[in-house]
């Protein structure tokens, strides 16, 4: 590598972090924006031994936090706000937010729900200077998805997201080069990436409290408490960092589809009817792209909270609604074992291909696309209830 | 229950009737094999409800009795016993068993033979077919049958055997392909003989028949549901599928126009060349019959395309249509004469291979379209 490349490197990097705080509650309160008067959490499903998984500002306030059951936080909190964690809608929100930084630059690295780093190096002369695009960034994401968020811009990946840390839950904050070190000095331990609550305890046992105590204490002492990892720490400490931003490789298309059971169901009737408009719904988009799944996934929720996935994978890949509920319906019935309502059910599509020019000897594959293709450009004209099919499931 | 017998032969007889033991599942008295001393020989029985396979050998008893023995474990102290070894074999009490050899010495808990799956007595009007006839035609027909039923494509996981006094016919698909094959009948033969058999069933009975030296004749009973061979001292039976088999006499009756006599070997190896350069899922090759020559190209985008030709005696017009090559791979390996025959009729209906010589046996293909239609916009 030439001076020049390492020049580039250590000054001349850009890295934004941006960090969502809260962001299970802040994509609820996105979507229901009156849970923002109340203390809100998201817990574990289930009934028994509900674990807290996010924790509000208001709920922080409250004395209640993050992994704290669910039970001792109700008698901090009488007027608590509970909700189920919905994993597919973190995903849509995260996917959006990565669909916004993806403009910025390819370099793009989500680490965590809410959490993502872009590396802007080199981009002034597309975006203009790096703290103008972070703050117009920052603006973007909370006028088009209402969530706030805390940015954070430096040199490096560590200084970045503690830079985000120190600002949240909103704001966003420069790091200048060479001034990492006097940033990260005065801050407490807690702020410093790596360090687990054991190794914070540990620390304060040799009275140091804030991040630039441990640059300034002796490093023999150091090596002797904490061993080989004191090294790495005291770099930790001084603010340097010279982990890549990795590439982000845009995941596999998808996809998926939701029911909602209203008031919960045991009735094989009304589920297989669900999943019939589920596969209905996922075939019409499967076809509208062209493209045919070979894997299926489908995923139920009982009401009780447990969740059952199962799924399967076709030598040949199908696109038609009739194809797709036969394979779908033993799936259901080897993930719906319980004697329990169902409240949810997903359907994923994946492994998505061009559909194969196989033609079969009875005409079944054929039959079922010309009839596919003819109620796809009915429901396309006059909407999706304008023709359907007739049956048990229908 | 005691004995003593030569380990190898011991050995030989467990392999036959363990393959059908399932080794993980509901029920644990399916893991096991049911081992019965009786007079001078020892019978082992192996099942899985579907099927059953029960095998046979000499052995020198000392006290008669059966017990139900772990599949695994039994093939497995077998395995590591010395070869050529004298293994002595006893029931105590509490269903366990002592193996001794030599100075090894293993004790086996066993299950009771009260829980083990009633087997089939071959008993009743016994049918007989040439060993060479039955083994052909598992081999031809077994490659169009699928391991899993093809629902979507209308395909049972069996193959549909017709028995007449004039005709045993074997017919399978798995709705791409199919093959159909046609052998003398049965003589004497009162009433015709249709069913369905598994393909798992296939696959075990061509074991066993490729393993049987010295037999030229398989004998069979049919009983309620269920199909019971015997070949030499081996008894295997199956319950057939009741399962609608589908009609494809049609597809056979149908004639190509288009006939094309081709080296086999020429062949096979021009479709291996081009299928180097093709899709791993779709396997799709050209085949285009263009003023004597037929053309063989495959393409994958980004990578590359393979072309290779071949002369054939056509002056017809020309054609070109897309196949699987693995499906044509899978027929030219298993037909063993000099040349084959390709009937082919246009792009979007099935081709015909068969052998030159032998006009019993013809393999049906589906081409893959090459033409997609315009699909409205939405």
């Amino acid at each position: 590598m030439d001076n020049r490349q390492i020049i580039f490197q250590e000054k001349e990097r850009h890295i934004l972090h941006l960090n969502i705080a809260n962001f299970f509650i802040a994509v609820a309160v996105a979507l229901q924006p009156r849970l923002l008067s109340y203390p809100v959490v998201v817990a574990t499903p289930g009934s028994a031994r509900r674990i807290l998984l996010d924790v509000s500002q208001k709920a922080r306030q409250a004395g209640i936090y993050r992994g704290m059951l669910l039970d001792s936080a109700k008698k901090r909190c009488s007027d608590l706000r509970v909700l189920d964690p919905c994993p597919e809608l973190y995903d849509r929100a995260g996917c959006a937010v990565l669909g916004e930084l993806t403009k910025l630059s390819p370099r793009l690295e989500p680490a965590g729900p809410g959490h993502f780093f872009v590396d802007l190096t080199g981009t002034d002369r597309l975006w203009g200077i790096a703290l103008d695009t972070a703050d117009r960034l920052k603006k973007t994401i909370l006028e088009k998805f209402r969530l706030s968020c805390a940015v954070g811009l430096a040199r490096n990946k560590l200084v970045s997201k503690v830079a985000a840390r120190v600002i949240k839950p909103a704001g966003l904050c420069e790091i200048m080069a060479g001034g990492e070190a006097d940033f990260m000095a005065p801050l407490p331990l807690s702020y410093l990436p790596g360090l687990d609550q054991k190794i914070i305890a540990m620390l304060r046992q040799f009275n140091l409290k804030v991040i630039g105590d441990l640059v300034t204490f002796s490093e023999e002492t150091f090596h002797e408490a904490f061993g080989p990892k004191a090294g790495e720490i005291r770099i930790l400490a001084q603010g340097v960092d010279d982990t890549p931003v990795r590439e982000y490789k845009a995941p596999e298309p998808f996809v998926q589809e939701s029911f909602v059971f209203e008031g919960q169901t045991n009735d094989d009737r009304l589920i297989e009817k669900a999943l019939f408009q589920l596969v209905s719904k996922a075939g019409f988009q499967l076809r509208k792209m062209r493209l045919a799944a070979r894997k299926l996934e489908l995923a139920v929720r009982y009401a009780d909270g447990v969740s059952k996935k199962r799924q399967l994978l076709l030598k040949t890949p199908i696109c038609g609604d009739l194809s797709l509920f036969e394979q779908f319906l033993p799936l259901l019935y080897s993930a719906y074992t319980r004697r329990i309502r169902l409240s949810r059910m997903v359907m994923k599509l994946s492994r998505l291909t061009f559909p194969y020019g196989q033609l079969d000897l009875f005409g079944k594959v054929e039959k079922e696309r010309k009839l596919m293709k003819a109620l796809d450009s009915i429901r396309t004209k006059f909407g999706p209830k304008a023709i359907t099919f007739w049956g048990k499931q229908a | 229950m005691e004995f003593r017998i030569n380990r190898d032969e011991f050995l030989k007889v467990v392999n036959i009737a363990q393959s059908v033991a399932i080794v993980k599942g509901s029920m644990p008295i399916l893991s096991h094999l049911l081992l019965e001393a009786r007079g001078d020989r020892i019978f082992l029985f192996g099942s899985d409800l579907d099927l059953g396979i029960k095998g046979e050998t000499e052995a020198q008893i000392q006290a008669e009795g059966s017990i139900c023995l772990s599949a695994k474990m039994l093939t497995d102290i077998l395995r590591e016993l010395p070869a050529e070894s004298e293994v002595h074999l006893s029931l105590e009490e509490n269903n366990q068993v002592t193996i001794l050899c030599n100075k090894i010495r293993f004790h086996l808990v066993g299950l009771p033979v009260e829980d083990f799956p009633p087997f089939p007595v071959f008993e009743g009007e016994i049918f007989t077919l040439p060993k060479e006839v039955l083994q052909d035609m598992i081999v031809k027909i077994g490659l169009t049958v699928p391991a899993v039923e093809q629902k979507h494509l209308g395909a049972p996981n069996g193959a549909l055997i017709e028995i007449t006094e004039e005709l045993t016919e074997m017919l399978g698909t798995d709705g791409h392909r199919l093959s159909y094959i046609k052998k003398p009948g049965i003589k004497g033969l009162k009433e015709k003989i249709k069913a369905i058999l598994p393909k798992k069933f296939m696959v075990e009975l061509k074991k066993i028949l490729d393993d049987a030296s010295g037999i030229d004749q398989v004998s069979f009973i049919l009983l309620e549901n269920k199909m019971l061979f015997k070949i030499g001292s081996i008894e295997i039976f199956t319950c057939l599928l009741e399962k609608r088999f589908p009609n494809i006499r049609q597809r056979i009756i149908k004639e190509n126009d288009k006939i094309l006599l081709i080296n086999r070997m020429a062949f096979r190896q021009a479709v291996r060349r081009v299928s180097i350069f093709t899709e791993e899922k779709e396997r799709f090759i050209m085949v285009k019959l263009e003023g004597g020559v037929l053309h063989l190209s495959s393409q994958n985008l980004g990578i590359g395309d393979a072309q290779d030709q071949l002369p054939v005696d056509y002056q017809g017009e020309t054609l070109e249509i897309g196949f699987n090559s693995n499906f044509i791979l899978d027929v030219l390996t298993i037909l063993g004469g000099e040349s084959v025959v390709l009937e082919l009729s246009d792009h979007e209906s099935h081709g015909v291979i068969r052998d030159a010589q032998n006009r019993d046996y013809l393999y049906i293909i589906m081409p893959v379209k090459l033409y997609e239609e315009e699909y409205d916009e939405y």
